[in-house]
């Protein structure tokens, strides 16, 4: 298995190399007449606005907590549903148990006012 | 297809369904129920939770059995362990209860959240399963990162839930990390199937086949996830941010609960996976503990703000009690088990006095706060006086017995060396805790402070210091029930 590594260095070698090849080509080759309008920033066309660091209300936090939760329960109710017909009746009160737990969040979510949007 | 179940016992997981349930039950209650500014009343209901979550044990009792595929087991271990949580946490919701009002911060989702944390450290005394513990670990830790900023909108108690969460978060990499190599080296995350693997490859090994690297490596990585928990140096860096931002009452759950659990559930891993490969990791813990009782004890000394030096304190304490664990003996789980017991008790009192002092909006910890407490309040001085003698270890106290027990488990495992490192550092201790009470007798009062003493807190002191000394002369009434733990273990 220690064989295969060289050939993983050379690719991973060649992997930095390569994109500075076609950088290095342009910067030798290609003429230079730099305009006022070559030089600014190109951002898609639209004029660049702002910072990026946008602050956004703590809500969504809430939000995206709440989803998570209902989300993964989404993810553990599918391998149950899909072999419900094998495991019968006990699956059954063990499911129920772990939604009743997920309500009881829910209903606290809710009577905290968390699903409201100020 | 055929789907099989594991055989599961329902009993096994007794103290687990009565406090997760009561912790759920009581959060909707408080919602529904309890008008704000009377949220006592939840503190009350919790308190009942916890003895009906004690009361669970009792017909559990001398019972020894795992089931869910062997991921949760019963024993005299987890149930000796499961009174001593439950007792910090009665002791931590009856100094929060007027203490919470007091400081203007009173939720009534604190207690639900107490018991919440207090039902982790249960799973942690009761998990034979690396993804159990690890469950139990994060679900310590998400209630304590809420428990830690508690005091909204106190900001060093914001910075300190903060600090709290993102170091937290990190060790918690660790831990999954460790499991994936254990798991990668094992196929399993099975303590009991770990040791069987373990003694197969003992048998089978020869020079041609390598030792168990990749579990070792993994057992490095927990090693420092629960060596965050239990703040060990050289990962202690949070501790006295945290111990000093955080509302007191919490304060003095975590510097006893999570050790407490933490340990506990190192305890299954190494006594019960890894006690083929002592080698390997008891030199690791040793050199920990060593470094943990002398960072721990000498930064106490130049602390001036009386919780930060308790956080220091609990550092060096936390030293002590691995102690018990390195010896890797009977002798060594039944230290660290009276230890824990002594500790909590001194603990819990020492920072039920920093409470009854401290005021709202001033900090009220400087070691001024201190000075002439004798005079003014002199049961009081007392019994943070024997507190303190009890944290510093001076007879007659359960702290004394406690570090006597750890040192002999550790003398008689031949680690002399961790012993004399134990020694001195408790002579250096003696210094800060002994300031204290000459603050407290010898120098006149400096500011007014007016101890807030309520009933239900001058109780719980009283209880603490009385239990303090019981278990000082009369340490074989918690003694055989550690035996018995020990035996349960396996040990």
């Amino acid at each position: 298995m220690l064989i295969n590594y060289p050939f993983i260095a050379v690719f991973f070698i060649a992997s930095v190399i390569f994109p500075f090849i076609p950088l290095i080509m342009g910067y030798l080759v290609a003429p230079k007449r730099p305009t006022e309008g070559k030089k600014s920033t190109y951002e898609c066309g639209l004029e660049a606005i702002g910072d990026i660091w946008v602050q956004f209300r703590v809500q969504y936090y809430l939000y995206a907590i709440a989803f998570v939760v209902f989300d993964v329960e989404v993810v553990f109710l599918y391998p149950w549903a899909v072999s419900f017909g094998q495991i019968g009746v006990f699956a059954l009160i063990a499911m129920s148990i772990f939604l009743l737990i997920l309500v009881a969040s829910l209903i606290y979510d809710w009577r905290k006012g968390a699903l409201e949007w100020i | 297809m055929n789907i099989a179940f594991p055989d599961i016992n329902m009993l096994v997981i007794l103290p687990l369904i009565v406090i997760f349930g009561s912790a759920l039950a009581l959060l909707l209650i408080d919602l529904f129920f309890i008008p704000a500014g009377n949220k006592k009343i939840t503190g009350y209901l919790a308190l009942a939770g916890l003895l009906f979550t004690g009361l669970a044990g009792v017909p559990l009792w001398g019972m020894e059995e795992s089931s869910f595929s062997g991921m949760v087991v019963v024993d005299t271990f987890a149930l000796t362990l499961n009174v001593i949580f439950i007792i910090i946490a009665a002791i931590t919701i009856i100094i929060s209860l007027d203490y919470l009002p007091r400081q203007g911060i009173e939720q009534g989702e604190f207690y639900p959240l107490i018991l919440f944390a207090t039902g982790s450290f249960v799973l942690l005394a009761q998990s034979t399963n690396l993804i159990l513990i690890f469950l139990g670990i994060e679900l310590l830790s998400i209630t304590l990162y809420v428990l830690t900023g508690f005091a909204y909108p106190r900001l060093s108690s914001e910075e300190a839930a903060m600090k709290y969460l993102l170091l937290g978060a990190f060790a918690a990499g660790f831990f999954v990390y460790g499991i994936a190599l254990i798991y990668g080296e094992t196929m399993t995350v099975d303590l009991n199937q770990i040791r069987l693997y373990l003694t197969e490859l003992e048998s089978s090994s020869t020079a041609a086949v390598p030792g168990p690297t990749l579990l070792l490596i993994g057992g490095a990585l927990v090693l420092i996830a629960f060596s965050f928990k239990i703040a060990l140096v050289p990962f202690h860096m949070w501790t006295p941010d945290v111990y000093e931002g955080a509302p007191t009452p919490v304060t003095a759950f975590m510097s006893v609960g999570t050790k407490g659990a933490a340990l506990a559930a190192l305890i299954r891993i190494v006594t019960i996976a890894l006690p083929t490969v002592q080698d390997a990791w008891v030199p690791v813990l040793a050199v920990l503990a060593a470094a943990t009782m002398i960072v721990g004890n000498v930064g106490a000394v130049a602390q001036t703000n009386v919780k930060r030096m308790l956080a220091y304190s609990s550092v060096g304490h936390a030293g002590y009690i691995v102690l018990g664990v390195v010896a890797m003996s009977a002798h060594g789980i039944e230290a660290f088990l009276f230890y824990l017991l002594a500790y909590s008790l001194t603990n819990l009192g020492a920072f039920a006095v920093i409470i009854v002092l401290e005021q709202r909006g001033e900090s009220a910890w400087s070691l001024d706060d201190f000075s002439g407490l004798g005079q003014r309040q002199p049961m009081l001085a007392v019994a943070m006086a024997l507190f303190m003698l009890s944290l510093a270890g001076v007879p007659p106290t359960a702290g004394y017995l406690g570090k006597f027990f750890v040192f002999a488990a550790a003398w008689e495992s031949g680690l002399g060396w961790l012993v004399l490192i134990g020694v001195i550092t408790s002579a250096i201790a003696i210094f800060f805790y002994l300031r204290i009470i000459v603050r407290m007798f010898m120098h006149e009062p400096v500011r007014d402070v007016q101890p807030a003493l309520h009933r239900s807190i001058t109780w719980t002191i009283a209880v603490a210091a009385g239990a303090v000394l019981l278990f000082g002369f009369m340490p074989n009434l918690f003694i055989d029930l550690a035996q018995r733990s020990v035996i349960a273990l396996g040990g």
